[in-house]
């Protein structure tokens, strides 16, 4: 039987086809970078706070609400803009030959985002359970909870990986998750684990993401679905 | 008649065809795909590509929408829930048979 008829394997290449060229990697990069820098931003720069309350005193507490929501809502919005350029990227170039797919919207199965909640849980409970027995800082409780934020991340990768055969997530999955455990290192400050988590994770996934793109794009067809 | 032969009977004739089936797999992980993407990924040849869509929009599994990109027509299909549904069902029914086909080996 050839690929072309075994209904199993059409269904893997088509959600493989997704993530096939790296601009899916290179989407999700970018918003942990952005968050990055907005945490990184906020507190390193605290003019920030001295606008909002000038807006709240001079406009309003509307006017400081509104400015407030459009910073946070940069990522979502960087998120809706790359999804254009991706749209265009890949109707001019990169699926020109190979044809257009509308992926559904719930890309990630309920059982692997369950899986990662529950990875979540355990190394959330593990870690208060280990407390009292090690020797923690003042912020220990948010290191843990981005280290069990990493932890779930990088399983929900390396499941989704398996699953879909696309080797470079089960890797970045594995890599991801035993670099935020370095978030243990920081246990005094707000700061600097929510910078490593985002920066470890964008970083991964920007450099896979155009790894992947470099290698499909002067064929200017995807071919090699497992990417 | 043995319970496998009524089995393979009762198989949604219009999926079962090769062609159609593979067109309706692909159909049934996306919200939609293209033309062009579903002669990629089915190895049809486009009149027999659009005979099968054709086939499969009359019996109401899949939608056709036909529009432009720019100065070029631009066709892409869709399941309908019908055509979900039937598909699942037909997953279904097949599994079951081959488990069976396997328990007899």
């Amino acid at each position: 039987m050839t690929d072309q008829n075994d209904p199993n394997e059409i269904i893997l290449k088509t959600k493989q086809y997704e993530f096939a060229d790296g601009l899916r990697d290179i989407q999700l990069g970018l918003t942990f970078v952005l968050i990055g820098a907005i945490w990184f931003w906020l507190m390193f720069n605290p003019s920030w706070i001295g606008f909002y309350i000038k807006l709240g005193e001079n406009y309003g507490a509307w006017a400081s609400w509104i400015a407030n929501l459009l910073l946070f809502s940069l990522p979502a919005l960087v998120v809706l803009g790359f999804q254009r350029l991706m749209d265009v990227a890949r109707r001019r170039w990169l699926w020109r030959y190979s044809g257009m797919i509308k992926s559904s919207r719930i890309m990630v199965p309920t059982s692997i985002t369950l899986l990662s909640g529950i990875v979540f849980v355990v190394v959330l409970i593990t870690g208060l359970v280990l407390q009292p027995v090690l020797k923690t800082g003042d912020f220990y409780i948010w290191s843990l909870i981005t280290l069990a934020a990493g932890w779930s991340f990088g399983v929900t990768l390396i499941t989704f990986g398996v699953r879909l055969k696309i080797a470079r997530y089960v890797f970045l999955g594995v890599l991801g998750a035993l670099a935020s455990t370095a978030v243990l290192l920081f246990q005094t400050s707000l700061v600097e684990p929510a910078l490593l988590f985002s920066l470890v994770w964008g970083a991964f996934l920007l450099i896979s993401g155009f790894i992947v793109l470099k290698r499909v794009w002067p064929e200017i067809k995807v071919e090699n679905y497992a990417g | 008649m043995p319970d496998e032969i009524q089995a393979i009977n009762d198989f949604d004739r219009l999926i079962h065809e090769p062609s159609r089936l593979a067109i309706m797999a692909v159909l049934s992980t996306v919200e939609s795909a293209d033309f062009k993407y579903l002669l990629h990924a089915t190895g049809l040849t486009k009149g027999n590509l659009s005979a099968h869509l054709r086939k499969l929009e009359a019996a109401g599994y899949l939608t056709i929408n036909k529009g432009f990109k720019g100065n070029y027509p631009h066709t892409t299909c869709a399941l309908t829930r019908d055509g979900a549904k039937a598909f699942k069902a037909y997953r279904g029914q097949y599994l079951r048979l081959a488990k069976k086909f396997e328990r007899g080996v």
